[in-house]
């Protein structure tokens, strides 16, 4: 019941925010309507062409103007457009933009998606720090808060960038797995989904492959079950359902390798190693302007595993997790605590396998991106490459709290870190998530890093629908962003300062 | 479910025979066989003489017995003197020496011992066979261990009396033969400061230690009070004692070092600041503003943790920090501080050295782009391979079943990233493509030398490597180099008077002295042919009479 009115608490109170900063326009847009609304980032623009084409046109195909607009990450095949990622967002998005279209406001419904997993993501990671964790109902809600409100996530949790999904396929993949170790009579449906939602995770975004697979060697150890001495014999016991789930994976793996055949000629290729759209822009100009089918264009194929390199690592990790302009750590120091609480997990007499997992899970995704040529991720509002991890971050965070001595000066500490990278977190969700990197904003004469959105701020640019449709006329965006700040304060005030006086904290031992 | 069951005898059968398996005799064979196979390998592929430095300790150890003058003076003042005696053994093969195999075994050697010292490092400090066969797994396998260890490089050997000192300096200060201990590794102190540079600061921090060790800090806060009465309690005749024994032994490699200057070069610091010094070297890059960690201390640190990183691989590092970490929470391990410094004792020195401007490090994770050379002296990032080794085989030794799966999977996927070229063999690469390399920067003229010497004395300025001698068909005793005296002298003065061929590149001292005096060249021209002319070299062949 407690657990209850909590979850719902949390669920009511973000989807109140997320529906005051949710991002969209009016109406149904096309490539040309969107043309002129730079604010939104070439990713949302590419993906929400995409899921528009699938319902109107039933094509995965992108016209030229479509191609144009989501440029430059497009890849060109056979005389054709492609979004260079695969089509799994923009698959999942079609039934919010049907139901968008039926209201005029497609675009806006299809960003809603992002919000939905969003709350998906606040209620697994409270019920991740609740019931792996051991962690009191405040320190879990703070967990959830945490990652809803006062992290970068905010400003992609309404749009269409497949990190909020990419979340949540990653952290209910593990609560999904730790059910099924618990759950041995009806462990094989808690399986059907992990391998359901890996193949489809991988079908959003070719990195989940890797992001995803400490949690596929979480569901592989907790299928080996070990039995010492029984009859004077070891028995080493593995659960069938795990190999009977993995149809659903093969399945999904066929039709991603389907789709890869029918538009890219080979079960095998993937879009990511399409020519880009320098080359096929350059193909049409040297064929008067038209599209021509070229053996060798498409046979070029671009190795993507070439850009990930020891070389750029050092300066891959600087830029996550410590730059001006993109780093963790400077956009959501709240996050420094999260850190804080891995390391105190290392000194406890015994580190149990979940908690390993979720730190390899953060020590892949971290180490995945820093050796990527492009760390700072294009044109993005923090490190949005880091998101699938911040609700671990979050947890971690709590679970910090939940250790820390001085539990006073902990929690003020944690109000001062939170009320920062809420304020952060809020400009950018506001605003935009299209900010150049530094090294672009130096030739663009353009700021960089948080002041860049402080200014859309000063200057009334919001790509918030609520804001543009009934109160710009009101006030300015500076108080609407000072009214919903002070209400996210406000409730983390409750929930760090009120709540833990109402609830009994859990002993240092129920930790250990 | 799928039952396995195995029936607990055979499981116990499996433990016994575990149990009575010798560690070190694994660890000696298993490191025999990949010395072997990597030499090999390396051998069949020509990788041994890659590095410019690798033919010069080649040529140094020759010269001491087949040169034109032969002698223990040809060791030089400027690189320690002990890994070009250790080769002498194998040098007297011109085979040996020109495909540098001399200098491999000698490599090998010490690579073999290094494994098995630091499977015993590790299990004097954890007591667990199965941890300790790991540490030196990690050590064995690493690749770039494995490739310096295939060559004349003097890494290995230093690697090799390092481990050795810590193993018996642990012995010491847990009390085994606690005397004994000390003088032995006061003796493998000893040799590695004749080895390599970084062998002095060992043999300093280890004497450092001696005294903090007999200290005694238990209580110290409260018995520092009373400072008069703490002083008494400290067991000074104990510190003198042991220091005396330590450093009368590893000290004295120092002062042979200083007299062997001073006596056959003149001046007892001329590895410091001569000419051909690592210092003197850096110069060149501090005028051109690419020192990055002179005077600039994260800087220093920085390549250096990268550089031992990239060394280490990278999975292997970051888990060995984790184990540092939980080291040094660990109350139990008394002497943890201690350890970790005799450990970090080549980290350390390179960051001091680098902060110095004694040495330089370029390497493509920081050097910037616009910058000569991105690449080079990584090799020295390999010193900290087993503090790697031994940090991660405590990792393992801490973890339970599932941790031990997980970091063994680490060390898998290691080599992973290897195989999908996310990371490189950089010492390797550093000898291949690097600003170390030799093999990068073969000149046509080499080519030309090969093809049409054919008998006579050559002069050259070896120092300038304007051409290899090991790849070229003439004999040690046929080249006059610095070393030579009178012969160099007199024939920088009168090149006729005992060379046939005289190979020069611009601004080497041959050049110099030969090519630019109007005087001497006149007497050149008079006696030789220039027969090979390019943009930087110029070789002459005397006129037949």
């Amino acid at each position: 019941m407690k657990k209850s009115i909590f979850l719902l608490f949390i669920i009511i109170f973000s989807s109140l925010v997320f529906g005051l900063v949710l991002k969209g326009i009016k109406g149904n847009p096309t490539a040309d309507s969107m043309k002129g609304i730079v604010e939104f980032s070439l990713r949302d623009r590419g993906r929400f062409m995409l899921t528009q084409n699938l319902v109107e046109k039933h094509s995965f195909k992108l016209t030229r103007e479509q191609a144009d607009l989501a440029a430059p990450d497009v890849g060109y095949y056979n005389g054709n457009w492609y979004e260079l990622y695969p089509p799994g967002i923009s698959i999942l998005s079609i039934p919010f933009y049907l139901i968008g279209l039926h209201f005029n406001l497609s675009l806006l419904f299809t960003f809603l998606m992002g919000a939905i997993f969003a709350l998906g993501n606040i209620v697994l990671i409270f019920l991740i720090a609740r019931n792996i964790f051991k962690l009191s109902y405040w320190q879990s809600t703070l967990s959830g808060l945490i990652f809803a409100f006062a992290s970068t996530s905010l400003g992609y949790n309404t749009s269409l960038f497949q990190h909020s999904e990419t979340a949540f396929f990653i952290i209910s993949g593990f609560y999904a797995v730790y059910k099924y170790k618990l759950n041995k009579k009806f462990g094989f449906l808690w399986g059907l989904y992990v391998w359901l939602i890996y193949g489809f995770a991988i079908f959003c975004d070719y990195p989940n492959l890797l992001l995803m697979l400490p949690v596929m060697i979480y569901f592989l150890l907790s299928s080996i079950v070990m039995s010492k001495k029984i009859e004077g014999k070891y028995t080493f016991s593995i659960r069938l359902s795990i190999i009977f789930t993995f149809l659903l994976f093969l399945s999904t793996t066929l039709l991603h390798g389907y789709y890869n055949k029918v538009n890219f000629g080979s079960w095998t290729r993937i879009s990511g190693s399409l020519v880009g759209y320098r080359e096929g822009i350059q193909n049409i100009l040297d064929n008067n302007d038209t599209p021509e089918i070229n053996k060798e264009i498409d046979s070029r194929v671009k190795d993507p595993t070439t850009f990930f390199n020891e070389n750029k690592f050092i300066k891959g990790i600087n830029v996550l997790l410590f730059s001006i302009d993109r780093g963790l750590f400077v956009y959501t120091p709240i996050f420094i605590f999260g850190l804080f609480g891995i390391f105190v997990s290392f000194f406890k007499k015994k580190i149990d396998l979940e908690k390993s997992i979720l730190i390899l899970l953060v020590v892949v995704t971290v180490f995945f991106y820093s050796s990527f040529g492009d760390p700072w991720a294009g044109f993005s509002f923090g490190p949005r490459y880091l998101i699938p991890v911040m609700p671990i971050f979050a947890i971690y965070t709590s679970y910090f709290l939940s250790r820390a001595r001085f539990k006073i000066l902990s929690r003020v500490t944690a109000f001062i870190l939170i009320a920062y990278s809420s304020a952060v977190a809020l400009v950018g969700a506001l605003t935009t998530n299209a900010v150049p990197p530094s090294i672009e904003a130096v030739n663009l004469k353009s700021k960089y890093g948080i002041p860049f959105n402080i200014n859309l701020i000063k200057q009334d640019k919001s790509l918030s629908i609520v804001y543009n449709s009934f109160f710009r006329s009101e006030i300015s965006l500076t108080k609407y962003y000072i009214i919903i700040y002070s209400l996210v304060m406000l409730i983390f005030f409750i929930v760090l300062f009120i709540l833990p006086r109402f609830e009994k904290e859990g002993t240092q031992e129920q930790y250990d | 479910m799928i039952n396995i069951s195995i029936s607990k005898s055979k499981i116990d059968r499996i433990k016994a025979s575990f149990d009575r398996m010798s560690g070190i005799r694994f660890v000696l064979f298993a490191s025999i066989v990949c010395s072997v196979i990597a030499i090999v390998y390396c051998y069949m592929h020509r990788y041994i003489v890659i590095y410019g430095d690798a033919e010069s300790h080649l040529n140094i150890a020759k010269r001491v017995i087949d040169n034109l003058t032969p002698g223990f003076a040809q060791l030089g003042g400027i690189w320690l003197p002990l890994p070009h005696l250790l080769m002498i053994p194998f040098i007297w093969s011109n085979f040996l020496w020109r495909t540098g195999l001399a200098g491999a075994f000698v490599s090998g050697i010490a690579y073999v011992i290094s494994s098995v010292y630091i499977y015993k490092t590790a299990h004097l400090l954890f007591k667990d066979k199965l941890a300790a066969i790991v540490g030196a797994l990690v050590f064995m396998l690493n690749p770039n261990v494995l490739y310096l260890q295939s060559t004349p490089m003097t890494e290995l050997v230093l690697i090799c009396f390092f481990v050795l000192s810590i193993y018996y300096f642990i012995r010491f200060m847990f009390g085994e033969k606690q005397m004994l201990s000390l003088i032995i590794s006061a003796f493998f102190g000893f040799c590695a400061v004749l080895t390599r540079y970084d062998g002095w600061f060992l043999v300093v921090l280890e004497a450092g230690i001696i005294i903090l060790y007999y200290i005694p800090w238990a209580h110290f806060w409260q018995k520092i009070r009373s400072m008069k009465t703490y002083i008494k309690t400290v067991p000074w005749q104990s510190i003198q004692g042991s220091v005396i024994v330590f450093a009368t032994l590893a000290f004295f490699g120092i002062f042979l070092w200083l007299g062997w200057g001073w006596l056959i070069l003149g001046d007892p610091l001329y590895f410091t600041h001569s000419e051909f010094s690592a210092a003197s070297q850096q110069q060149a890059w501090m005028a051109r503003g690419q020192l990055p960690g002179y005077h600039n201390l994260w800087m220093s640190f920085l390549y250096y943790f990268v550089t031992a990183m990239s060394n280490a691989g990278v999975f292997m590092f970051f888990t060995a920090i984790v184990g540092v970490v939980i080291y040094m929470g660990a109350k139990e391990n008394k002497y943890r501080l201690y350890v970790l410094l005799l450990l970090a004792s080549p980290f350390i020195f390179n960051v001091i050295t680098l902060f110095l401007g004694q040495s330089v490090i370029f390497i493509p994770h920081l050097t910037p782009l616009n910058w000569d050379h991105s690449l080079f002296n990584v090799r020295y990032g390999v010193m900290t391979v087993p503090l790697v080794a031994i940090a991660f085989a405590y990792l393992f030794y801490k973890s339970k079943y599932g941790g031990k799966l997980v970091l063994l999977g680490l060390f898998v996927m290691q080599f992973a990233l290897y195989g999908v070229g996310y990371s490189q063999v950089i010492s390797f690469e550093d000898g291949i493509k690097g600003l170390s390399s030799q093999e990068a920067t073969i000149p046509d003229a080499q080519y030309w030398f090969n093809d049409h010497y054919d008998y006579g004395y050559v002069l050259m300025d070896d120092f300038a490597r304007t051409i290899s001698i090991t790849r070229s068909p003439v004999k040690m005793q046929n080249m006059i180099y610095i070393g030579n005296k009178p012969y160099w002298e007199e024939s920088l003065k009168e090149p006729e008077k005992y060379a046939r061929w005289i190979i020069m590149q611009r601004d080497d001292t041959v050049w110099k002295r030969v090519w630019e005096d109007p005087e001497i060249q006149g007497r050149l021209y008079k006696y030789f042919n220039k027969v090979y002319t390019s943009d930087k070299i110029l070789i002459f062949r005397r006129i037949d009479q």
